[in-house]
């Protein structure tokens, strides 16, 4: 299978990612640009390997661990920093203190993420990504366009071999899962607005991807079909290993004394899909939808070295083709 | 004289009890309903004059259990006189509801309720967030969308109530110095993606002095200053707008120049703010009153549909 390229990281030159998607452009420069396959082809790379995987029993390997360590010191900062109870309009301003504090300390950090001289030189280019990656620092809201951001650090992570395809499970069942705790923390201690939300008609008021990979998850898992969401008991027993579960838990625990079916429309029309690899499929389509073909969203997004703004007849590298499937 | 035959006005009341109890109009009902709703709202002025008392609203958002208990709590048309400032529609699961009730009042109490255009009252934001969707599968095409986005295109803009209040879903223009400038836009057509009536729907007040680049994308940043200055210059007290989340329903700032009043409590189901209203009486004299959602009474119908990407 042909893959996602990489650089050669002795004579790269990184530079610090910029905006490209300008006001009023069309999205076709982007829907055409290399990057975009290769985002897609990740996202499916990731779905995959955690296919019948469990996220208790996953193991997280060593090049993983001072990321994983990271968010979780992240998450840690919270407790330190808590709300401020003063008027104010919605998002708590604590949440401004906690991404300065994060910003602080992000070159120590990724520092022991990024082991080899070589890969260092990548830190100014992360930066954004990662930063970016937990809310607006004005607008005190998350988004899928947030998400996106930290689905974009990984993939650098990836271009820059801190990890190998191996590893990609791991990835998935840890890191994006501490990721994702530490978004909900955040999303409810600090009052993050929902950023763009589509309400009711929306998939989630703030996620996409753990859906797309908690149904990859249960592809294959015959005991359960899309309708065991209903089933409060399940969902209670297994959250902790199927992301699935643990997303329409919190939806569950956030709206409460309104049936699911009016709050969350959508995922209920998708719990009467016949099986987990059609609600599969059809997440990563919505996604592409959703996300990645919405203006609003990825205008945000940046473009650097790695995550190249370049069209597929600009790529001159011959080992930079793709295959979408 | 009433412009309403009185044939016309016992279907609409016969309409509003229907609506109510937040059971949709048939889609030939809606389309009579929008070109009366069109011929009613062309004729007001991008600054509709509004007398006091009126109470005074802000965003909706498709939560019609919420907009029934604002009733209650404030009053039902024509006892109490209303004005909405926009976003009627989207995020929620009753858009279509909540629109078509609001519509109906005002052509059958035009000069007890007035309606103003939100920045999702337009035909791009509705296919983003909801209530294209919402029309689709509650009319299974998208003929009502057409017509409501249509009559959104007649949606007064702004209002002055008793030359005091200034009334607008957003907020201010760096190319708007005066009323007068704003009586002077074309108003009828789709909201554009910049400019003076795009500012009017998308602008924030911020604490940063003068004006600034919003992070919504459209609109603008505007300080004290800017308010003050608006103020002054128009002989105004008060801005009045909504558009923004408040924790608390309203919130005052700019030293009392600007009161942001937001009307759809626990927002999208999940954000534990209260609802806010603000009646203003005869003498002017301010009075807010704040409101959660009421406790749900019976089930939904809420029947499964496979979204397009799942099939």
């Amino acid at each position: 299978m042909e893959c996602i390229s990489k650089p050669d990281l002795a004579t790269h030159e990184f530079c610090v990612p910029e905006k490209k998607i300008m006001e009023g452009d069309t999205l076709h420069s982007f829907q055409e640009s290399v990057v975009y396959k290769e985002i897609l082809q990740f996202i499916t790379l990731l779905q995959k390997s955690v296919q019948g995987t469990q996220m208790s029993t996953t193991d997280l390997p060593d090049c993983l661990l001072p990321l994983y360590e990271m968010i979780q010191k992240y998450t840690g900062y919270i407790d330190e920093i808590p709300p401020i109870d003063q008027p104010m309009r919605f998002g708590n301003k604590s949440f401004k203190v906690w991404l300065d504090k994060v910003r602080e300390s992000y070159e120590d950090d990724i520092k022991t993420v990024l082991t080899t001289e070589e890969q260092q030189k990548a830190i100014p280019e992360l930066e954004p990504y990662l930063l970016e990656s937990f809310g607006h620092y004005e607008r005190i809201d998350y988004g899928t366009g947030h998400e996106l951001s930290f689905l974009g650090f990984l993939l650098c992570l990836y271009k820059i071999e801190i990890y190998t395809d191996e590893h990609f499970a791991a990835i998935v069942n840890k890191v994006f899962q501490e990721y994702l705790l530490l978004c909900r923390k955040l999303q409810t201690i600090y009052m993050l607005e929902p950023a763009g939300s589509h309400g009711v008609w929306g998939l989630d008021d703030y996620q996409h991807l753990p859906f797309i990979f908690g149904a990859g998850q249960l592809v294959g898992h015959d005991d359960w079909t899309p309708e065991i969401i209903h089933d409060n008991t399940t969902l209670e027993n297994e959250m902790k290993d199927y992301m699935y579960f643990g997303c329409i838990h919190f939806i569950k625990s956030v709206k409460k004394g309104v049936p699911f079916g009016e709050c969350s429309p959508i995922l209920n029309d998708i719990s009467a899909v016949p099986n987990w690899g059609k609600v599969s499929q059809g997440m990563i389509k919505m996604y592409v939808g959703e996300v990645l073909n919405k203006h609003p969203v990825v205008k945000h997004f940046k473009f650097g070295s790695l995550i190249k703004y370049e069209s597929e007849s600009d790529a001159v590298a011959p080992d930079s083709t793709v295959s979408t499937e | 004289m009433s412009y309403l035959e009185d044939e016309e006005i016992k279907i609409l009341d016969g309409q509003i009890e229907m609506l109510s109890e937040c059971k949709p109009l048939s889609e030939s009902e809606v389309k009579q309903l929008c070109e009366k709703g069109k011929e009613v709202l062309q004729k007001e002025e991008n600054v509709q004059p509004v007398k006091a008392p009126v109470t005074i609203c802000g965003d909706v958002h498709g939560q019609f259990h919420d907009l029934t208990e604002l009733f209650k709590i404030g009053g039902k048309t024509p006892d109490t006189n209303y004005l909405f400032m926009g976003d009627y529609v989207d995020r929620g699961y009753y858009s279509v509801e909540t629109v078509t009730l609001l519509v109906a009042l005002k052509v059958r109490y035009k000069d007890r309720i007035t309606i103003l255009r939100g920045n999702h009252e337009s035909r791009q934001i509705t296919q983003v967030y909801g209530f294209y969707d919402e029309c689709q599968r509650k009319y299974g095409n998208a003929n009502v969308w057409k017509y409501f986005t249509e009559l959104f295109d007649m949606l007064p803009l702004t209002a002055i109530v008793e030359g005091e209040i200034f009334c607008l879903h957003g907020g201010l223009s760096p190319s708007l110095e005066t009323l007068d400038q704003i009586r002077n836009l074309d108003r009828i057509q789709e909201v554009p993606h910049e400019g003076p009536m795009c500012d009017l729907l998308w602008s924030d007040p911020d604490e940063r002095t003068g004006w600034g680049i919003s992070p919504r994308g459209a609109g603008y940043t505007f300080g004290q200053d800017i308010s003050e200055q608006f103020n002054q210059a128009n002989s105004l007290k008060t801005i009045a707008r909504a558009h923004q989340l408040v924790m608390n329903g309203y919130n005052w700032s700019h030293d009392q120049n600007v009161i942001t009043v937001f009307s759809a409590p626990n927002y999208c189901y999940r954000c534990g703010n209260e609802a806010g209203i603000m009646e203003v009486d005869e003498n002017m004299r301010k009075n807010f009153l704040t409101f959660d959602p009421a406790p749900r009474r019976g089930e939904t119908h809420v029947t499964k549909r496979t979204p397009d990407y799942f099939l």
